[in-house]
Parts: structure tokens; C-alpha cells; sequence
């Protein structure tokens, strides 16, 4: 592209250009196809630079907010981490390790099922629609916090359910447990929900636990039947 | 020029931590202003932050380089106007009265699609635009985004001229366009 092209589009994305180059960019336009796209490929390359920069923005004031639990949190896992050292657990903390491993190359958040995104739909708006945006985007913190609401006001087990994944996928497993085991047989996420109760009984330490639940799985005989076998072999290989 | 709007000129010039003060000052108080209307703390965090956003974008587009009132107000004012924007889609509530209409007429609220209604070119741009060194990046976002003159970025990166901003960021739209070209292949 010429250079005195490119000076006629950036007068024109700022909104900067001469009466007399107005008419020139016009012409332009209508004449010349690879102008046109030239003009379409910065306008877009726009909106992507001014994305990215809300995008940072946004990161960086979330930096300046004052810290939330998860700190916390880590703390208390690393002392937990080093009381079972101290105490020469080191068989114990063997296992934990493998396992952890096998979780982490398990786990992966449940697709949302529930509110598809689909942000022209008009109906699509409040919490709900809101708290799954956020569980897709990875913002688990966030999603975490909003299923919680949401089950408090309506008992929805699938919020529940959510709520544990999104716990999960913040390493807060242990806070996952409880949730996942409300879930009952005749939820429609009760086989879901004990293929994730196995991977954090698993993150935990809990072998026979985890065991249990991976029977269950593979007995419900559903989609992820196959992978709850392959996981209780890795247990079995491990040992 | 009083001393607010000696800060919006710093922030026009790149001072970004002046506007994380703005930020940070303003936070706690927007939250219990906005609680009021039952909405959850995250809410309300997004809605700050896009509001914070739009103020620093009005900033860059030079159209609050007089205050006809405090940073403070300007900020709320923008705040508001997206509640009322939040509460309204959400059909739940009754909208409060807006004060501050005539100060609204001085912002641009700039809407930008959501990332669903974007088509896949806009995504594969933004993949591109991380893959650029850190300097295109930078003369990118100085140009484009923070409508800067190429006389001040040459001033402010320390170019030999004008001229060099010139091709440096032309090459960096070259690069840019091959890496998307990788992309879409």
C-alpha cells in the first residue's frame, strides 16, 4: 500500500481528514477494491488493538482490588503441605503426588450445557446468563461467587453443580466435595457430578473414595463410562 | 488549568497510574452506590471498570480537557449511565432518575460489540496482535488506541524522527497482516 494511502485511512479512522481528502478517500472507496479492504483490515485492526487494551486495562485494576480469599487459600495449602512433610508422612505424601498428577490430567471444566451463549438473544440476561459467561470465559472466581447466589435463591442443582466445577478449576477441591455430593441420583448431573467428586477425591488423597465414585461412574454406563475405566486402571498401575 | 485538570493531562499523556488512582479512590463508593439496586459485587465490579474505562477513553479522545465539574462527578455520571444501561437489559427494576444528563451530552460512550457478535477475523487480529514484538505492540496501541500523534510517540519511545514512527508502524501492519494470513490458512 502506498504510503499516502495509509496517511488517508488513519485520517479517517481519527476522524481527521481535509475536505479535499474526504473526497479523495471517497473516490478511493468506490474505485479501488484493494483500497476498500485495506480501509476494512484497519477497521478492524482498530477494534481488536482497543479490545486488547480494555482487555489489559481491566487485569491490571483487578491487580489493584484488595486481595480476595484465594490468597489465602494458598497459604493454607502450603501449610498444610508442610505439616505433612514435617510429620514424615512421606508415603502418604507419595500417593498424594501420583494422584495429584492423574488429576490434573483428568480434570477438565464440564462444558456448559445450561445457557449457551448466545449474546443476540434478548432473553439471555441476569445472573444466570451472567454467571455462565463467566464460567466460560475462565473466570472462575467470578462464576464461583454468582452460581453460589443463584443456588441460594433458586435450590437449582445445576447451579450446585457449577459451582463445584468452577471451585474446582480454582484448585479449592476440597470445597468442591461437599457441593458435588448433594447432588442426587435423579439430577440430570448426578454421573457428571461423581466422575468429578472421583478427580477431587483423588486431588485430596482419598484413593478408596475416589475408587467408589469411579465404580459408580463406570456402572452408569454414560459418556464418560470409558474414561472413568481408564482411570481406575492408571490407579492401578500406580500402585 | 486547576489541579484535576492537570491529572487529566497526565493521564492523556500516558500517566497510567493516576488513573489507577481514580480507580482505586472511587471504587468503595461506587460499590455502596450501586448495591442499592441488588446487584451482585462482581456486577457492579464490571460495570466500575467498564465505566472507568470509558472516562480514560474520553480522556484520550481529548473530550475532557476542560472539567465543568469534578473528575468524581464526570466518573459517576458514567457510572450511572451504565447501571441504568445494566438494569434496563436486565428488565427487573425500575430505573432511577439521572441527574446528570447535561453532563452526559460531553462523553462518548463508545459501544463495542461483544466479543460473541464479533466475527472470527476480529479474534484472529487480536491472536496476531500478541504474537508482535513488544515494540509494535506498543506503537500500535499509542497510535490507534491512544490517538497519539507521531510526533509524540517518536518523542515519548525515543525515535530518530517522525518518519522512523512512520515506517515502524507500517512494517508492524505488515507483520500483523502475515500473521493473520498464518492463521486463516
Amino acid at each position: 500500500m502506498k504510503s499516502d494511502q495509509e496517511v488517508l485511512i488513519d485520517g479517517y479512522l481519527s476522524n481527521s481528514l481535509t475536505a479535499l481528502q474526504k473526497q479523495e478517500f471517497n473516490k478511493l472507496m468506490s474505485e479501488d477494491q484493494q483500497f476498500a479492504e485495506e480501509v476494512a483490515f484497519h477497521e478492524k485492526m482498530k477494534v481488536a488493538i482497543r479490545l486488547e487494551e480494555r482487555e489489559r486495562l481491566k487485569a491490571r485494576f483487578n491487580t489493584l482490588d484488595p486481595q480476595s480469599n484465594t490468597k489465602k487459600m494458598w497459604w493454607y495449602a502450603a501449610a498444610a503441605i508442610l505439616f505433612f512433610g514435617i510429620m514424615g508422612w512421606w508415603g502418604s505424601a507419595q500417593f498424594s503426588r501420583d494422584s495429584e498428577n492423574l488429576y490434573y490430567s483428568y480434570f477438565e471444566p464440564y462444558p456448559n450445557v445450561v445457557e449457551p451463549i448466545v449474546r443476540s438473544d434478548a432473553e439471555q440476561s441476569g445472573l444466570s446468563a451472567q454467571a455462565f459467561a463467566w464460567y466460560e470465559k475462565g473466570e472462575y472466581e467470578k462464576a464461583n461467587d454468582a452460581f453460589a447466589t443463584l443456588f441460594e435463591e433458586n435450590q437449582k442443582a445445576a447451579d450446585l453443580f457449577y459451582q463445584a466445577i468452577s471451585l474446582m478449576a480454582l484448585d479449592r477441591s476440597a470445597e468442591a466435595i461437599p457441593l458435588l455430593e448433594q447432588q442426587k441420583e435423579e439430577d440430570s448431573f448426578y454421573e457428571a457430578a461423581q466422575w468429578y467428586l472421583a478427580l477431587a477425591y483423588l486431588k485430596e488423597g482419598q484413593e478408596s473414595q475416589a475408587r467408589f465414585c469411579l465404580e459408580r461412574v463406570r456402572e452408569a454406563g454414560g459418556f464418560l463410562s470409558s474414561q472413568a475405566i481408564d482411570l481406575l486402571n492408571e490407579l492401578d498401575n500406580t500402585k | 488549568m486547576n489541579k484535576e485538570e492537570r491529572f487529566v493531562q497526565d493521564i492523556r499523556k500516558g500517566d497510567k497510574e493516576k488513573l489507577e488512582k481514580i480507580y482505586s479512590d472511587n471504587r468503595d463508593h461506587f460499590l455502596t452506590f450501586a448495591r442499592k439496586y441488588q446487584l451482585h459485587d462482581e456486577q457492579i465490579k464490571d460495570i466500575y471498570q467498564e465505566s472507568i474505562i470509558v472516562f480514560y477513553e474520553n480522556i484520550l479522545d481529548g473530550k475532557l480537557v476542560t472539567l465543568q465539574s469534578s473528575i468524581k462527578t464526570y466518573l459517576f455520571a458514567i457510572g450511572k449511565y451504565k447501571l441504568i444501561q445494566y438494569l434496563r437489559k436486565e428488565e427487573k427494576y425500575d430505573v432511577f432518575p439521572f441527574e446528570e444528563k447535561d453532563l452526559l451530552d460531553h462523553i462518548s460512550i463508545q459501544e463495542m460489540p461483544s466479543e460473541e457478535e464479533l466475527d472470527g477475523k476480529t479474534a484472529v487480529l487480536r491472536t496476531g496482535l500478541r504474537q508482535l514484538g513488544p515494540k509494535c505492540q506498543e506503537v500500535l496501541r499509542m497510535f490507534y488506541y491512544e490517538g497519539k500523534k507521531l510526533e509524540e510517540i517518536q518523542m515519548q519511545l525515543g525515535y530518530e524522527s517522525k518518519d522512523t514512527v512512520k515506517s515502524q508502524k507500517s512494517r508492524c501492519i505488515r507483520q500483523l497482516k502475515k500473521l493473520v494470513g498464518a492463521y486463516e490458512k
